[in-house]
């Protein structure tokens, strides 16, 4: 029952803040965790060696380094960055 | 045209050996092995040339507790990509895992060489008269996980290792020309580090935080370093027998010179449904929520919303539940990006399968597939594959035909 009501009260969470929020002037690539398999593609095609995988063997994108061109946007197989 | 031996003399030698190494070691070890070679002809509008795609994957027991793991992805191609080639790419991965009932570790190191050295695009901004060129790059990694009285502690060490060349250009005022000099090869190191802590409020809820550090030497210079604080939970709930909620709140704290002040304090909400229909239909249904804001919160901005889909229908006339239809959609509003996905596979005749399958994505690719495969075992096929790219903006449509192999030992 607590699990319901916090995944409720969490649900509700998302919905406001997805459109209570001012949009952002600028871009940042994130990484859907659960669709990346690894596979490497976008640390290849990025050219500012700002991908890496972590000690899951998922990628992760270094926003220190990211230039946001969107490369590994277009070559990842499984659509998980966005 | 193309030769086999033109696209074979683009790896380098010790790529090779290190392969050949690879296999042999997990042969030597009896491990669980999957293969996987395919050799295309592509079509790329201008010209037609070759890809070549191998891959190795091998996990080895050695005791109940210790795992070995092996993998290896070569690939290789007169084709390049857009205008960062790295047509000849090798990523090389090993890894020894101990699972105790207290304690786990994994200690592993991956290589990726790229074949095809071409100019690092982050530099000239510091230092514009350096071109930097990738050729390799070296990551050794440790964890540490500990479980106790419903906590679980972590800790990770890991030291990533970039090879470049750098070319200096000096301004020849007789010539009114850059001179490049090749310098020797430079490593940039960045160290990555942290610990957390999570504890189990209920069996279906975690609570978890903790600490990150990045240290770089990029530029001789802090700006590529920064440190993490992190909060977090989790909780999953089973609905009913055929349905599952879960779902996860993330805030992160930023620092470092390269991170900008509005998103220094991060927040990322996620929820996902899952649903089974019976027959056959299952599906699930993801959305992500990114926020940030500065260290005042003066003002929450909105980042993105990610919305993602997916509904899978397995017939019922294969007895292996190999044949299946997928459909999906992968929606951000907020970047205007847009994919919409279907995929069947289905048992044809005998042992042979076929694979169509097609994406859109807005703005960038239409992308069409189709595959014929012949199973010699549950595993094991080897296989006629077509795959076409419709880039947008691109007149050319880039064809790949070829065979290939996948083999389980
Ligand atoms: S957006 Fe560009 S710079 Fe950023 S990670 Fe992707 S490829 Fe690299
Ligand atoms: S290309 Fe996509 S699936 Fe592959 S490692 Fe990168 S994010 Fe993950």
């Amino acid at each position: 029952m607590r699990c319901k009501i916090i995944l409720i009260i969490l649900s509700l969470l998302v919905m406001l803040s997805g459109f209570a929020c001012k949009k952002a002037v600028w871009v940042e690539y994130k990484i859907d965790r659960n669709s990346c398999n690894g596979c490497g593609e976008c640390i290849r095609v990025c050219p500012n060696d700002a991908v890496y995988l972590d000690s899951d063997g998922k990628a992760v994108i270094d926003q220190t380094k990211c230039t946001q061109c969107a490369k590994c946007v277009v070559v990842c197989p499984n659509k998980a960055i966005y | 045209m193309y030769s086999v031996c033109k696209v074979c003399s683009g790896m380098s030698k010790q790529s090779y050996l290190l392969a050949i190494g690879l296999v042999l070691i997990s042969v030597c070890l009896g491990a669980e092995i999957n293969l996987q070679s395919g050799f295309y002809s592509a079509d790329t509008g201008n010209e037609t040339t070759f890809l070549s795609k191998n891959r190795l994957d091998a996990e080895f027991t050695i005791s109940p507790f210790v795992q070995l793991k092996i993998g290896s992805k070569a690939e290789t191609s007169d084709f390049t990509i857009d205008s960062f080639p790295q047509n000849r790419w090798m990523n090389n991965y090993m890894a020894v895992s101990y699972g105790g009932e207290i304690l786990k570790a994994e200690a592993g190191y991956r290589n990726i060489l790229f074949g095809a050295s071409q100019n690092m695009q982050l530099y000239p901004r510091w230092n514009p008269v350096t071109d930097f060129r990738r050729n390799a790059q070296h990551q050794v990694m440790l964890n540490l996980d500990a479980e106790y009285a419903g906590f679980v502690i972590d800790g990770y060490v890991a030291t990533k290792n970039l090879l470049a060349n750098p070319i200096e250009y000096t301004y020849d005022f007789v010539t009114d020309t850059n001179v490049p000099n090749m310098l020797p090869s430079k490593s940039h190191d960045e160290l990555y580090a942290g610990a957390g802590i999570a504890f189990q409020l209920h069996p279906s809820i975690t609570l978890g935080g903790g600490y990150g550090h990045k240290q770089s030497n990029f530029t001789d210079s802090d700006v590529y370093s920064s440190s993490e604080y992190f909060l977090y939970s989790q909780a999953e709930h089973k609905l009913s027998p055929s349905s599952r909620i879960s779902g996860s709140i993330n805030w992160k704290h930023i620092n470092g010179e390269a991170i900008r002040d509005e998103a220094r304090n991060n927040l990322l909400s996620s929820i996902r449904y899952q649903q089974s229909f019976g027959f056959g239909l299952n599906g699930f249904v993801s959305f992500m929520n990114d926020i940030c804001s500065d260290d005042q919160v003066k003002q929450v901005w909105l980042v993105s919303n990610y919305i993602r889909s997916h509904l899978q229908y397995h017939f019922g006339y294969d007895p292996v539940g190999a044949s299946y239809l997928l459909a999906g959609a992968v929606i951000v509003p907020e970047k205007e990006s847009e994919t919409w996905f279907v995929e069947s596979n289905m048992h044809l005749i005998g042992n042979v399968y076929g694979n169509t399958g097609y994406s859109y994505r807005k703005n960038l690719e239409n992308y069409y597939q189709i595959k014929l495969s012949y199973f010699f075992n549950h595993f094991s096929e080897c296989y006629l594959q077509s795959f076409v790219k419709d880039l947008a903006g691109n007149k050319d449509l880039q064809s790949y035909y070829g065979l290939g192999v996948s083999i389980r030992l």
